[in-house]
């Protein structure tokens, strides 16, 4: 009842808000999305990863989705993959007692990446359009939206934030069970199948890569994969954990990096649920180092050793050195971000060298008959 | 337009009769562009005939086999050498062939695949997620509590091997476990020069002189100290052991001798691609094959590098990757370097992981890529002992079992310990298997003591697997190495040497 209040609101007053109410209101549709997903990650409501990446794009974008068309398409999607997984069956050649799972992964890898026929109409096929990697703004700099799950189902074109977010999402639709994990500055999916052990799956490439790939990129030290801040699958808890921080990242963009009690609020549940997880950790340092800035700012200090006379900028001072060396020790290595579009391309390139053949093998025996 | 209801024709084959009204002339078209597989139609069928009888006549060619399952193949701690691959007798003196019955390619006879693959399949011990490693303990300890649980089945499995302790040579096996083990539990002071050389003396039947070998490891540190003072190092400075004895690994070196004429020169030990991964002489492998020859493998030569710096007194790590070893040290800054001897090249982490086999599990559990401390290498000997055991005897014999628990207990995260133990279960299994005559899985089902044999066997397969190893094949491994000569990684060997070399002086 609330929120219906609210969206009416919004709808029928926006045009007449001032800019400040507008901004009350927006705020408190970033408070009630935190509140939800703590719910969820509380257990005082049931998990749904759908729900939580919908309520976090929503608050972005001003309350303008609608959860029920939205829900609707992803079931849709399930559906069709789920359909056309039962209809081609018969030729795929993976033979262990998980098949039903593994045919149905294969046929979402295939509504991801590829194409499913839907309808025959006098010769023509009607066909779903695969979802590809888009190369403008990527890191979702000018805008922010270019991250969404929403903006990767309208265009069909996402990065590797939106892309494993949606393959997730759809395969919790169909009651299979996929892990998101995490590689500097990317996102991927680490499947199981009894056959092949664990597996990844590569959205923004269509491709099956070894963990070589991820791991000869250089920037994944071994420490990283020891405490488990990368290439370690995450469980439902950690996945609302990076919702969180969407959320918290959608904040910023929206009213500025100066408000920093929601980001933080935001970070601080993340690690609770997921004390390792590195971005997060990150996006407190950097808090940390903004308070450092902005008491270099107000106590007129020319340089840090100026400010470090201070006892209240001392401890501020320490307490992000210490988040640098926990963040350190945990194995993070800043990654040049033109080395990240190089490691993309690696694959493109090394595709052979890098392929899980085992994977490949089976799923392409996934034909339409 | 006949075409395309010939190609839809083709995806439903249910309405053949269409067909015959198509001229024949359009279907030979058709068909073209299809391969002969494809047809479904009659028509189609007529016309390629002739070519399906003689494909007929070689039908075990052409038929596309079902996958077959996969039997595991057991993997030594450092090569793919394995007892199925033994082609001749080692060197020494002949044993008596005790494990005539234990062949595992007769015991493949007895229990046909498809048995394995009802059976192992889609057992529930198989269940991933009891093995991989979970998130909230560290995974090491996950891994102990695992082996240790393992262990706790031991005493249900009733069935053994048939004893073997009269063997000629046996009781040198025994004598060096009881050393070894004794290192291991404190009543004698860890010595990997010692550890070696009992593992190694017991395949060759106790015949190896302790004093020749101690004095060709002292006469090799004399002469790095030699080298040493005259490079004006500290003597007692780990970083310039490990400096000065990687140059004499890698590089000629003239050292003047005191109170001599002549300078001696010691040239560089090198690879041995003659049969690195010991499949004519499993002695190709040993340390004292490295001393005698000054070649050896990824196996023998970090175990010699580690032997020359303990005696000096210094520090470093021995370091596992698929079907690999090398060394790992920390310089006085804290920064870790890998020392790849095979080639003498500092390595990456990155690059050892590019091999393709390196699991980001495997990395997680620590069994690749982790360090390796001075009992621990002891505990690989006690594994290196278990295998010289089965190669010595070309059997598995209840003194494998022991060797294996005793080297897991000190270092639980050892996926080479833990293979053998799974070969154990693995042979015994085929051994009973072979005795009772089990033809089929209710046989198996029957027995409830092979049963728990086997379901140990699975167990040990789903911890293997959870651990993420992933066995590298012969060729890829040797791919890998020779990537260390491309450029991009010999400029990487220059900047960490530079480094390295930098500390020093």
């Amino acid at each position: 009842m609330m929120q219906f209040f609210l969206t009416l609101l919004l709808v029928g007053f926006s045009v007449s808000l001032s800019g400040q109410d507008h901004i009350a209101v927006q705020k408190k549709h970033y408070e009630e999305a935190y509140r939800e997903i703590t719910e969820m990650l509380d257990g005082k409501k049931p998990y749904s990863f759908k729900r939580a990446v919908f309520v976090t794009e929503n608050c972005f974008l001003h309350h303008t989705l609608d959860y029920e068309n939205f829900n609707q398409k992803i079931v849709s999607l399930a559906q069709t993959c789920t359909d056309y997984a039962r209809a081609n069956s018969a030729n795929f050649v993976y033979d262990y007692d998980d098949r039903e799972t593994v045919i149905k992964h294969a046929a979402l890898f295939r509504l991801m990446t590829d194409s499913i026929p839907l309808v025959q109409l006098g010769g023509h096929t009607l066909n779903t359009i695969p979802y590809t990697y888009d190369f403008d703004d990527f890191w979702g700099r000018e805008n922010w939206s270019q991250m969404f799950v929403s903006k990767l189902m309208a265009t069909h074109k996402g990065n590797c934030h939106s892309l494993p977010y949606l393959y997730k999402i759809i395969a919790e639709e169909m009651g299979l069970t996929a892990y998101l994990a995490l590689a500097p500055h990317h996102m991927y999916i680490k499947l199981y199948a009894k056959k092949t052990g664990m597996y990844n799956t590569e959205l923004t490439n269509a491709a099956f890569p070894v963990d070589a790939w991820l791991m000869a990129s250089g920037y994944i030290h071994t420490n990283a994969i020891r405490s488990g801040i990368y290439m370690d699958t995450l469980s439902r808890k950690q996945s609302l954990a990076l919702c969180l921080l969407d959320l918290a990242k959608g904040y910023e963009r929206t009213f500025g990096t100066q408000d920093s009690e929601f980001p933080g609020r935001c970070c601080a549940t993340a690690l609770k649920h997921y004390p390792n997880f590195v971005n997060a950790l990150l996006m407190q340092a950097e808090q940390t180092k903004r308070k450092l800035d902005n008491l270099m700012i107000r106590y007129h200090a020319a340089s840090l050793q100026d400010l470090l006379a201070v006892q209240e900028a001392r401890d501020v001072f320490e307490a992000y050195e210490a988040m640098i060396r926990h963040i350190y020790t945990l194995g993070y290595r800043k990654m040049p971000e033109k080395m990240y579009g190089d490691w993309l391309l690696d694959l493109k390139e090394n595709r052979e060298k890098y392929t899980n053949k085992k994977v490949i093998n089976n799923f392409n025996t996934l034909q339409t008959r | 337009m006949s075409l395309s209801i010939f190609l839809s024709g083709c995806r439903y084959p249910g309405t053949l009769t269409t067909y015959f009204l198509q001229s024949l002339r359009s279907v030979i078209q058709a068909a073209s562009s299809l391969s002969p597989f494809s047809f479904t139609s009659l028509s189609a069928a007529a016309c390629f005939l002739s070519t399906t009888l003689s494909v007929e006549s070689f039908a075990q060619l052409a038929e596309p086999q079902r996958p077959a399952f996969k039997k595991f193949t057991p993997v030594s701690q450092t090569q793919s050498y394995t007892t199925e691959q033994k082609k001749e007798e080692p060197d020494t003196e002949p044993g008596h062939n005790y494990g005539s019955a234990l062949q595992p390619q007769k015991a493949e006879a007895v229990m046909p695949d498809h048995i394995y693959r009802t059976l192992s399949k889609n057992n529930t011990t198989l269940n991933y997620s009891s093995t991989i490693p979970g998130k909230t303990a560290s995974s090491v300890d996950i891994v102990r509590s695992l082996v240790h649980e393992l262990k706790s089945y031991e005493p249900a499995i009733s069935y053994r091997f048939p004893a073997q302790t009269s063997a000629p040579g046996h009781a040198h096996f025994v004598s060096a476990y009881q050393e070894l083990t004794d290192m291991l539990e404190g009543r004698r002071p860890p010595d990997l020069k010692r550890a070696v050389f009992v593992t190694e003396n017991a395949f060759f039947g106790n015949r190896m002189s302790y004093t020749d070998y101690q004095t060709t490891i002292a006469e090799m540190t004399t002469l790095i100290r030699l080298k040493m003072q005259q490079e004006k190092l500290p003597l007692q400075d780990n970083d310039a052991i490990l400096y000065m004895t990687h140059q004499y690994f890698t590089d000629t070196l003239d050292i003047k001798l005191p109170l001599h004429e002549k300078t001696a020169t010691t040239f560089p030990k090198t690879y041995d691609f003659r049969d690195p991964f010991g499949h004519e002489n499993p002695t190709n492998m040993f340390v004292s094959k490295l001393m005698a020859q000054n070649s050896g493998q990824c196996k023998s030569l970090p175990l010699l590098f580690l032997i020359l710096v303990y005696e000096m007194g210094g520090h470093a790590y021995l370091s596992f990757s698929p079907s690999h070893s090398y060394i790992k040290c920390r310089d006085r800054n804290g920064t870790w370097y890998n020392m790849e001897l095979t080639n003498g090249a500092l390595t990456s982490d990155s690059w050892v992981v590019a091999s393709g086999y390196v699991r980001s599990e495997a990395v997680k559990s620590g069994i690749f890529l982790d360090t390796l401390n001075r009992k621990q290498i002891i505990a690989q000997c006690l594994v290196d002992l278990a295998q010289y055991y089965t190669w010595r005897y070309r059997a598995y014999g209840d003194f494998v079992l022991t060797c294996v628990n005793k080297a897991i207990e000190h270092h639980p995260t050892n996926i080479w310990a833990i293979q053998v133990k799974s070969d154990y279960y693995t042979l015994l299994f085929q051994y009973i298997a072979e005795q009772k005559g089990f033809t089929g899985p209710e046989a198996l089902k029957s027995d409830p003591r092979a049963m728990e044999l086997f379901t140990q066997r699975n167990r040990l397969y789903a911890l293997i697997d959870g651990l993420g190893y992933e066995p590298i094949p012969e060729q890829a491994y040797m791919d890998w190495l020779k990537m260390l000569d491309e450029k991009r990684q010999q400029q990487e060997h220059r900047q960490h040497y530079s480094n390295f070399s930098k500390m020093i002086r």
